[in-house]
């Protein structure tokens, strides 16, 4: 029963992601859709660990592990952003087609 | 014969070796670098004709095999028979000629060494698809005829090559996947490459298979050969081609899709390919008549000879559709009269542009005899051989079609194409003589009275071609002791 | 000392940390440039030999090999070699060297970033894991590494808006994909409660539901497809290979691309062998092939020309894994090592390109064969091998996936794979005619640095040297194949 709410939640937050991944424009809310979308997918993994009756150490470990890496990715977004700002002056990603075919 | 020499291998690789050199040495012999090329094709050439007179005097084939990527299938096979022997030797002894011819063309034009260099890659190219024994290596070489073929036009051609060599490339290239979609499937099916093993697997392949194996294989041989309703490449590429390639691709490159039609579509599948036969003679004689028509209304004389090849593929279409022992013996025949007949007809064609500073509008020439002699004999002879005028190889080879023809008609409508062919041949005679006519005889034009003979280095291929048509005319037992045995043996 | 072997991924990372302070400390990075360029090529070296010395990883490799961890289960951070991981290995590192090597004076003629040759070790280091790693977290890290030190890389001219604008877009995408990753490995841990390759493997076979399985199966397919850029999530492709420097558009195309190919083949050969994949997989082959030839045709920048083209070669190496028989894999791999052949070989010659006319459009480079022949020449040669011609690489690996795909009943994924190779012809003869049509305006050659020539020439004298004479090629590749695949892994507990 429990696993099922977590595994609803997590899908739920794998759409709200998604969503809001392609119908955004602004850099930043696609960066938080993004985090969103990792995090559901963590929280999948959290909700199987706990699903075979005790704490599965594999799955804790490999979350911790994927939330360090996802830091990584997020710092080096963060940093992508903010020289799109000096360079575009805005975050609007609507603005980034130059390029074409 | 000794089998160290590894004779066949020779005749490929040494001119793809001298390429190269020949490329470099231009750099500081300028347009002697042609004696290079001509050097090498010359010792193909005797190599070749020493092969012929090995196997002429003991009557076995001769075979090479060496590993190429055995895990993938894959042999490198040369092998010289019955077929491949006249074939091939006449491929040699044309892109020889030509390579002499080539130097006088070539005199004030610049980029020779690369035109040597791709000239050779050409030659071993057309060499190749003859000796080859397994259809992978069959369609490396037959690619390997396309691709400098391409560059040569689209290098030294004339009007709009650019045009022209990119319909040419890409007319060939896709007729060329074609035939590899067809020599896949028979793989899939027969699990072997080997073009001498295909006969007795055949059996392997159902014929509902079978039937569209065959039709995709016959494209890429049909794109090749200029079969009408796939011509649209050729009148352009011919006509604009610089004239020694012409003289190659309308003399022997779209002959190699005879040959290859005759050794991987007929002589494995013969039983499957008769039921075809009818339907691909009406092809046939669809390409005599058209080419012959459309040649008849040209003016520029370099396209005038370019239809009246298409024309000529139909003769050998027809000799290889009836697929009687007459019919497929005459159109290989055929290949080696049209071989020389065709090449020296483009070659005189070149001469007169050389001469006249690039006039090929028949209707700007008139009278060259009286300042070209020389060439209007060796054209006569050209035009007589094509119209099939005995003592000539026209004669024997468009006999031996047609009697092929009637040998194959049971029915009154066989009958009835086979007469329809036969009228078509009148057509040759008709385009033929006319141009002779408007180029060479009547009033000489005031502005030609400053012509002058072609040069010797000209003149010596041109008239080397007219002698092999004669001989080939008055002693037909040179070519047909490898012919006879070998049709003996492929067709039931 | 018999695990030796298995640190070699150390020794790019050692050269990556050595380099880093190095330039950081150093402001003047041009006058270390030369030292810097040593380091990497030694470390690359050192690596090679360290794979195939003897007693290396090539030799442990000859049968599957799994290492455990130090926990001695199979649970996590465990390594898994075989001959396919080596394989890629060495492609990966050959073709490092070279991409170092010619990296070289565009580096000095621009104005280069300092942490260049760290981050070069860098992604070296993280493929070598990539190749080695054998459960999917560890997968995941070494995917992120190789992202990651990626998208440093291609937002090195950070100041240019277009190249911004790709790198944007590479971003966006690859965190997308990333993100598809770990949710595949969310439902395969729930599935089947295993996280390394050998341990879902043998779970599967018990398992009852496979739907989670499959939907884990698609979205890994999306992911690494991204990489790979298999159509439809190839987008980012042309924007980044256009805008990126030179070297670094080869180094995308010729193994960063085979990183997402060998992930794909992981997947569907290793961990998952399920049945029914097959279908999907030539479905996104076909698109793949047909849609990158065809928009290849209307382009007029050349490098954005390759890079549709080797959207289109990506899909040639999928028509191999959708075969999925061992001749079908063999020529995979085979196609594989041959794109990463030809690609940077054009990439390369467009970067002299780049440098010596300012322009890499079509228009503007009329003629430029009749003047720098060097360049012409190996740009002709790979031409005419993209093309497929007989006689040279390009040719036997495209023949082996067609014949293996006619030989095993996808006879209609073999004709789409010609007629695309017809249609792909049509624009690699348009820039050869290009390059040889009389130039409008005068055009002076500009002479090749040797660290331009040395590459070009290799990568050429190889695309001949295996279009002649691909038996020893061909046939390690398909002992590797029959090492590799289907066999039970030998397991090492340190």
């Amino acid at each position: 029963m429990l696993l099922t709410l977590f595994l609803t939640t997590s899908v739920i937050l794998l759409v709200i992601g998604l969503y809001g991944l392609i119908g955004r424009k602004e850099m930043l809310r696609m960066v938080m859709a993004l985090e969103i979308m990792f995090h559901s997918a963590n929280l999948n993994i959290i909700a199987f660990a706990l699903s075979s009756g005790f704490v599965d150490p594999i799955g804790e470990a490999s979350v911790i592990v994927l939330i360090a890496i996802e830091a990584c990715a997020l710092a080096v977004m963060l940093a992508v952003m903010l020289n799109l700002y000096r360079v575009y002056g805005s975050l609007d990603t609507s603005k980034l087609r130059r390029l074409r075919w | 014969m000794s089998e160290g020499l590894a004779p066949l291998l020779q005749i490929v690789l040494v001119p793809i070796i001298l390429a190269p050199i020949t490329y470099y040495s231009s750099k500081k012999m300028g347009i002697k670098s042609g004696y290079i090329a001509f050097i090498a094709l010359l010792y193909s050439s005797i190599l070749m004709s020493w092969i012929a007179l090995s196997y002429a005097t003991t009557g076995r084939p001769i075979i090479e095999e060496y590993n190429w990527a055995p895990v993938a299938g894959l042999y490198f096979g040369l092998r010289a028979d019955g077929l491949s022997i006249p074939v091939a030797l006449i491929i040699l002894l044309l892109s020889t000629a030509t390579a002499i011819y080539s130097m006088s063309y070539m005199e004030h034009k610049s980029g020779t060494g690369m035109y040597f260099a791709l000239y050779l890659l050409y030659a071993a190219g057309m060499t190749g698809t003859v000796l080859a024994t397994n259809l992978i290596q069959f369609y490396l070489f037959w690619e390997l005829m396309l691709v400098p073929s391409y560059f040569l036009i689209a290098e030294w051609g004339y009007g709009d090559r650019e045009r022209v060599s990119f319909k040419y490339f890409i007319y060939t290239h896709i007729g060329a996947l074609s035939l590899l979609a067809g020599i896949l499937a028979t793989y899939a099916f027969t699990g072997t490459f080997s073009i001498y093993e295909l006969s007795y697997k055949a059996s392997m392949i159902p014929p509902e298979v079978l039937r569209w194996i065959l039709v995709a294989m016959c494209i890429g041989f049909f794109v090749k050969m200029a079969v009408v309703p796939l011509h649209t490449w050729l009148p352009d590429a011919h006509a604009e081609a610089p004239t020694p390639i012409s003289v190659l691709l309308s003399g022997v490159m779209i002959e190699c899709g005879v040959y290859a039609m005759t050794r991987i579509v007929i002589s494995p599948f013969y039983r499957f390919f008769t039921s075809f036969s009818t339907a691909l003679t009406m092809l046939a004689v669809a390409t005599m008549f058209y080419g012959g028509m459309m040649a008849l209304v040209q003016s520029d004389i370099k396209r005038l000879l370019a239809y009246s090849s298409i024309s000529q593929m139909g003769y050998m279409l027809f000799g290889m559709s009836v697929a009687t022992y007459y019919g497929i013996m005459g159109a290989i025949y055929h290949i080696l009269s049209h071989a020389c007949a065709k090449g020296l007809l483009f070659a005189c064609a070149g001469a007169i542009m050389h001469q006249t500073e690039g006039k090929r509008d028949i209707r700007t020439l008139g009278g060259l005899a009286q300042r070209m002699p020389v060439t209007a004999i060796l054209f006569t002879v050209g035009v007589f051989s094509l119209a099939g005028v005995p003592t000539l190889a026209g004669f024997i080879s468009e006999f031996m079609i047609f009697l092929g023809g009637f040998e194959g008609a049971e029915t009154t409508e066989k009958v009835a194409i086979v007469i329809i062919a036969v009228l078509c041949a009148a057509l040759t005679t008709a385009y033929g003589l006319w141009a002779l006519r408007r180029v060479f005889f009547g009033p000489l034009k005031p502005e030609l009275s400053e012509v002058k003979e072609a040069s010797l280095l000209m003149l010596i291929p041109m008239s080397f071609l007219a002698v092999l048509s004669f001989l080939f005319g008055i002693y037909p037992k040179i070519p047909l002791t490898f012919l006879d045995p070998w049709a003996r043996s492929a067709i039931p | 000392m018999e695990l030796l072997p298995y640190y070699a991924p150390l020794i790019p990372l050692l050269a990556a940390s050595i380099l880093s302070p190095f330039t950081k400390a150093l402001r003047e990075y041009k006058r270390i440039l030369n030292l810097s360029l040593v380091i990497t090529v030694a470390s690359h070296i050192i690596s090679l030999l360290l794979v195939i010395m003897p007693h290396g990883l090539l030799w442990i490799s000859r049968r599957p090999v799994l290492v455990t961890s130090f926990l001695r289960t199979t649970f996590l951070s465990s390594l898994y070699v075989d001959y396919i991981s080596v394989f890629f290995i060495c492609l990966a590192l050959g073709l490092g060297i070279l991409v170092a090597l010619y990296s070289m004076h565009i580096l000095k003629e621009d104005d280069a970033p300092e942490l260049y040759y760290s981050l070069l070790n860098l992604v070296m280091a993280s493929l070598f894991l990539l190749f080695t790693v054998g459960d999917l977290i560890s997968l995941f890290a070494s995917w992120e590494l190789m992202s990651i030190t990626l998208y440093a890389l291609i937002f090195l001219r950070r100041s240019e808006p277009l190249s911004l604008e790709a790198g944007t877009k590479y971003l966006i995408m690859s965190a997308t994909s990333s993100a598809f990753i770990i949710y595949a490995i969310s439902l395969t841990y729930g599935s089947t409660g295993h996280l390394d390759f050998i341990g879902v493997q043998r779970a599967l076979s018990y398992e009852g539901d496979l739907s989670m399985v499959y939907l884990a199966v698609i979205f890994f397919t999306v992911a690494f497809g991204f990489k790979a850029a298999v159509v439809p999530f190839h987008t980012w492709a042309p924007d980044v290979y256009q805008e990126t420097i030179d070297p670094i558009t080869a180094f995308l195309s010729g193994i960063a691309s085979k990183a997402g190919i060998y992930a794909l083949l992981r997947i569907y050969f290793l961990i998952f062998p399920l049945p029914g994949l097959d279908v999907f997989i030539s479905f996104l082959a076909a698109i793949t092939m047909t849609l990158g030839n065809i928009t290849a045709l209307l382009q007029k920048n050349l490098k954005r020309l390759f890079a549709y083209s080797s959207i289109s070669h990506i899909g040639y190496i999928l028509v191999g894994i959708a075969v999925g028989t061992p001749y079908g894999i063999l020529g995979a791999l085979f196609h594989a090592l041959n794109h990463a052949l030809m690609k940077p070989l054009v990439f390369f010659c467009t970067g002299e390109l780049r440098r010596g006319y300012e322009s890499v459009s079509l228009d503007k480079l009329e003629g430029f064969g009749r003047v720098s022949h060097e360049l012409a020449f190996a740009t002709s040669i790979g031409l005419l091998s993209l093309a497929g011609i007989p006689g040279l690489n390009g040719f036997i690996s495209k023949f082996i996936l067609i014949a293996a795909a006619f030989g095993s009943g996808l006879a209609w994924l073999a004709i789409v794979a010609i007629i695309n190779s017809a249609i792909s012809v049509a624009y690699y003869l348009r820039v050869l005619q290009v390059m040889f049509r009389k130039p409008k305006v005068e055009m002076t050659a500009r002479a090749l640095p040797s660290s331009a020539l040395f590459p070009i020439l290799c990568l050429t004298l190889l695309c001949i040297a295996i279009g002649l004479v691909p038996s020893p090629f061909v046939e390690w590749l398909s002992e590797a194949v029959k090492n590799s695949l289907g066999r039970a892994p030998l397991i090492i507990s340190p």
